[in-house]
């Protein structure tokens, strides 16, 4: 659902937009805002066309490092031990709903159940260069979004190097770019199509594919570590320990 | 110059002044009052103390005896920062929660630490919430469903439902339920459900799980000020209802409080949009060797 208070200063806006000589009307949104659940859940990320990450030598050496020091403890897996936020592309297989609420104006705000994490997406703006970004490494990265057609594009850059790239520890550097491509697939369910961009451990880019289920009959709930939560046994293939 | 600089304003500027515009004409024709026209814009608390109502029972404040100086009252007048110490004279009070009050007066008269759990990454719960926002910013995000409060300082997030009616059975947690409508400029908030974990104010108010808020934002002077009228009831805790005003400017506004020399010591984000900042990305404690508690922590993973 679009957001009656971004459309209300959307004909404002838009003079200044013609003015500034800035694209995008803001009516062309796709339909991809209210809340969502995904309906399963991977520890490992899965590939778009299968297979395996396709990792580089110095990829692989990252990965058995976090899978060793996972397994005896050397590394924690800070995402679930202090509820620090999960990082791209690890966030968007979170098995608690989350929100795409399309405002502020010149925003689109992702707020994620799971570790209480907020992704400010500022729309229409460049995405800062790496340099720009090295000061101010983020779990969650900055990201940049726009409309194409029925997608919402999200270009993330700057992120930290504290994050896994999924729950059995793949890696990335902090020179990781991510870009999303989300979009209506049905009239109940959304796709959120990641890109992973990091050729210091990856010899390719390569893909995953995050499928969520419209559920605005939920209300998003207090996450704070360590408390008992909502149920979330309806989402395939979690394992609570 | 903002370390967003280069991409988050320059070509807003002018978006940021329309738009501006506009929720002050969208306010006189009454539309829902817009508090965030724009990304950029965050408020800033005046005070961590509750102004008290023009007349009838106020919160919990400051003992006169003991001034109060805030680190961020530091930051502008470079005075020492003093802690909050309560007035135990206020009759709102229950004896129970006069004595819990009582006792962290106590501790910080005897030098020792009397930090709240927020300190320690704990959420701080409503109304304290509207307390919190002095060194970062408080943002909103106004869906047509919903509106997300979040503080920036430790990405805490409140929901607010828009619409009529409690869920049925409200299970207690540290934000409660909020419901919310829209009357006219005020953004009115109904929060029930708040489990007893949290401090009122930053005095150690305490209060029981029949604490009952109600909020009341609107936009005042222009639009340049936030006003919150909070009204609590708790009678487990408090003898009677009693009602607080909170404050909030806009970031630039916050920015003019400060003489240039003391820039250095602001504590402000730049302007722009929310930063990211984690409370637990520090796993031990902030402050170690004291009675701080420990920040919250999974002994096993959730999933």
């Amino acid at each position: 659902m679009r957001n009656p208070l971004a459309r209300s200063s959307s004909a404002v806006a838009s003079l200044a937009v013609a003015a500034l000589a800035v694209s995008a009307p803001a009516d062309a949104a796709p339909d991809i805002f209210g809340t969502f659940w995904a309906t399963r859940y991977d520890a490992k990320i899965q590939i778009v066309g299968g297979g395996d990450l396709p990792l580089t030598a110095e990829g692989k050496a990252a990965y058995g490092t976090n899978i060793a020091g996972l397994k005896d403890g050397s590394i924690t897996d800070a995402a679930r031990k202090f509820c620090v936020p999960d990082g791209l592309p690890r966030v968007l297989a979170s098995p608690y709903p989350f929100e795409i609420i399309d405002a502020p104006h010149g925003q689109i705000t992702f707020v994620y159940e799971l570790n209480h994490q907020v992704r400010p997406i500022a729309m229409d703006k460049p995405l800062p260069s790496d340099k720009e970004l090295i000061p101010y490494p983020y779990f969650n990265g900055h990201s940049v979004g726009r409309f194409e057609g029925d997608t919402l594009v999200i270009e993330t850059a700057g992120f930290n190097e504290k994050t896994f790239i999924d729950a059995t520890g793949a890696p990335h550097t902090d020179e990781m770019h991510t870009l999303e491509r989300i979009r209506r697939i049905s009239p109940t369910e959304i796709e959120d199509v990641v890109t992973i961009h990091d050729p210091q451990y990856y010899t390719r880019d390569w893909q995953a594919r995050f499928v969520y289920q419209q559920r605005d009959d939920v209300w998003l709930q207090d996450y704070v570590c360590g408390e008992p939560h909502r149920d979330i046994s309806s989402v395939a293939g979690v394992r609570r320990p | 110059m903002s370390r967003h600089a280069g991409y988050f304003t320059g070509v807003l500027a002018g978006t940021v002044y329309l738009a501006g515009s506009l929720s002050l004409t969208a306010m006189a024709q009454g539309m829902p009052p817009n508090f965030a026209p724009d990304a950029s814009i965050g408020w800033y608390a005046y005070n961590r103390i509750f102004i008290p109502p023009a007349s009838g029972a106020g919160p919990v404040q400051q003992d006169p005896a003991h001034p109060y100086v805030s680190n961020d009252e530091f930051r502008v007048t470079g005075r020492q920062p003093t802690a909050q110490l309560a007035d135990l004279d206020n009759p709102i009070l229950k004896p129970w929660a006069r004595d819990v009050v009582r006792k962290r007066n106590a501790l910080v008269l005897s030098g020792k630490p009397a930090n709240p759990p927020h300190a320690s990454c704990w959420p701080v719960g409503v109304p304290g919430f509207l307390l919190r926002p002095m060194t970062q910013a408080m943002y909103f995000v106004q869906g047509p469903k919903e509106v997300v409060m979040i503080l920036a300082s430790k990405v805490e997030v409140r929901h607010i439902f828009l619409t009529d009616k409690h869920s049925p059975n409200v299970k207690t947690s540290w934000y409660g339920e909020s419901i919310g409508r829209y009357e006219g400029d005020t953004l009115v908030v109904d929060t029930i459900g708040l489990d007893d974990r949290t401090w009122v104010d930053g005095f150690g108010t305490p209060h029981t799980k029949q604490l009952h808020v109600i909020e009341r934002f609107r936009l005042i002077e222009d639009g340049n000020v936030l006003e919150a009228n909070v009204h609590v009831e708790d009678p487990g805790a408090f003898t009677m209802p009693w009602d607080a005003i909170q404050r909030f400017r806009q970031y630039e506004a916050a920015v003019r409080q400060v003489p240039i020399e003391r820039l250095a010591q602001l504590a402000s984000a730049p302007e722009g949009p929310m930063a990211e900042m984690i409370c637990a990305e520090n796993p031990n404690s902030f402050f170690s060797n004291t009675s701080a508690q420990p920040i919250p922590q999974a002994v096993v993973p959730d999933f």
